[in-house]
């Protein structure tokens, strides 16, 4: 089963009272902006979490969202592994 | 690492923009990328002041605009390189012939944030190499950013932070800064940090603004420190800080220096000869009204007193 860690390449400011996270690729950037959806799977990361875990916690959060949530949040999910936020293993 | 999430995340990735993004969340990232580039090149460094000191003694609601680093002396040139290769540029050394920090900053244009490289922490009489030898082996490791950061003792950094106030003179948020440390440190934290200031030759500055945590500190040192803190002309610090070195030799090393002009912040050579002595003729100005207004106090002064 494939588990998701932050990156250890990657540096972020949580701010606490609003729905982002600020994060730079060490040692050289960029800086990203997480937002909404995203902040909320890296707040999740605090520990390493199976993906399966992963999004159904996060889908949990927004209980109306519609039915395609869940592939929504594993194709985000996808995306910050490509983009070197989140690591897998 | 890229940055293909245009639906969920937003980032300068040319440097062009900073999307909200703060200037001292800036700050605490660059701790982290600093860190990183230290690690790489095997360089040991140790944040001073800023988060490092927020987050030791709980200061929140401070803020900083650039980053605090000391380093040892020997590894200075090697971390200025090694930050050369990731982007960083030489901006200035900062050096006025021991009036002022010695220390380098360099800046990058995407981050748009300074580091300054420190080698030595003006207020501690020890060699620089003792006092960086001596706080790496007291060393703490915190977050920053999310990432381990190593930086002094807390005894250390409050002491530290001591000396910046001593440097820097009074201001609510400074005095604030040093009372929240000292608090947190505790009466044995305080007993400490006296013998600390001994061990490093640091009593002088820091009777200046701790008087009953040091012991008796030779009064020409304890003079030039208190002058600093007052944020006194140049002229009357030199001549505190010449009288204020032990031996003869140190003195005239002293005197050869007060005459000597200083670059301008960001040269590193003068541009011409007459930029060189138009700055030599602007400063030997400034000294002349200082010393003219010294003695116009003084005189001021004594016929107050026989009134």
């Amino acid at each position: 089963m494939t588990t998701l860690h932050r990156s250890p390449q990657v540096a972020f400011v949580d701010r606490d009272n609003e729905d982002t996270v600020v994060t730079a690729g060490l040692p050289d950037g960029p800086i990203q902006v997480l937002e909404g959806p995203t902040a909320v799977v890296w707040r999740l990361l605090e520990e390493p979490r199976a993906l399966d875990e992963l999004v159904q916690l996060a889908v949990s959060l927004y209980p109306d969202a519609p039915e395609s949530a869940r592939s929504d949040i594993t194709a985000m999910v996808g995306q910050m592994v490509e983009a070197g936020l989140l690591v897998e293993g | 690492m890229s940055s293909s999430l245009p639906a969920r995340t937003s980032g300068p990735p040319d440097g062009s923009s900073d999307h909200g993004v703060t200037v001292y969340e800036r700050v605490q990232l660059v701790h982290a990328a600093v860190q990183a580039i230290a690690d790489r090149a095997g360089v040991d460094v140790i944040f001073i002041k800023g988060p490092a000191a927020e987050r030791q003694f709980h200061q929140s609601g401070r803020t900083s605009v650039d980053v605090d680093v000391m380093v040892h002396p020997a590894e200075m040139q090697r971390l200025i390189r090694a930050l050369q290769v990731h982007g960083w540029q030489y901006y200035w050394e900062r050096n006025d012939h021991g009036l002022v920090d010695h220390s380098s900053v360099v800046m990058h244009p995407y981050w748009k944030i300074a580091i300054d490289v420190h080698h030595h922490f003006p207020g501690f009489g020890a060699a620089p190499t003792r006092v960086f030898d001596a706080l790496w082996r007291e060393r703490n490791e915190i977050e920053i950013a999310g990432r381990p950061c190593v930086v002094p003792s807390p005894v250390d950094h409050a002491l530290i932070l001591a000396l910046h106030f001593v440097r820097t003179g009074w201001s609510v948020q400074a005095q604030g800064d040093v009372d929240r440390s000292l608090a947190q440190l505790g009466h044995s934290g305080r007993e400490t940090l006296a013998a600390r200031a001994e061990e490093l030759g640091a009593q002088a500055a820091l009777s200046v603004v701790l008087p009953h945590l040091v012991g008796d500190a030779p009064k020409p040192a304890v003079r030039y420190w208190r002058l600093r803190h007052q944020a006194t002309p140049g002229f009357v610090l030199w001549w505190a800080l010449i009288r204020a070195e032990p031996t003869w030799r140190q003195r005239l090393i002293r005197v050869k220096a007060a005459f000597e002009t200083p670059l301008p912040l960001g040269q590193t050579e003068w541009a011409n000869r007459s930029q060189h002595v138009s700055a030599t003729v602007d400063r030997w100005a400034r000294a002349a009204s200082q010393v003219s207004a010294v003695c116009r106090r003084s005189l001021s002064r004594s016929g107050s007193d026989r009134r």
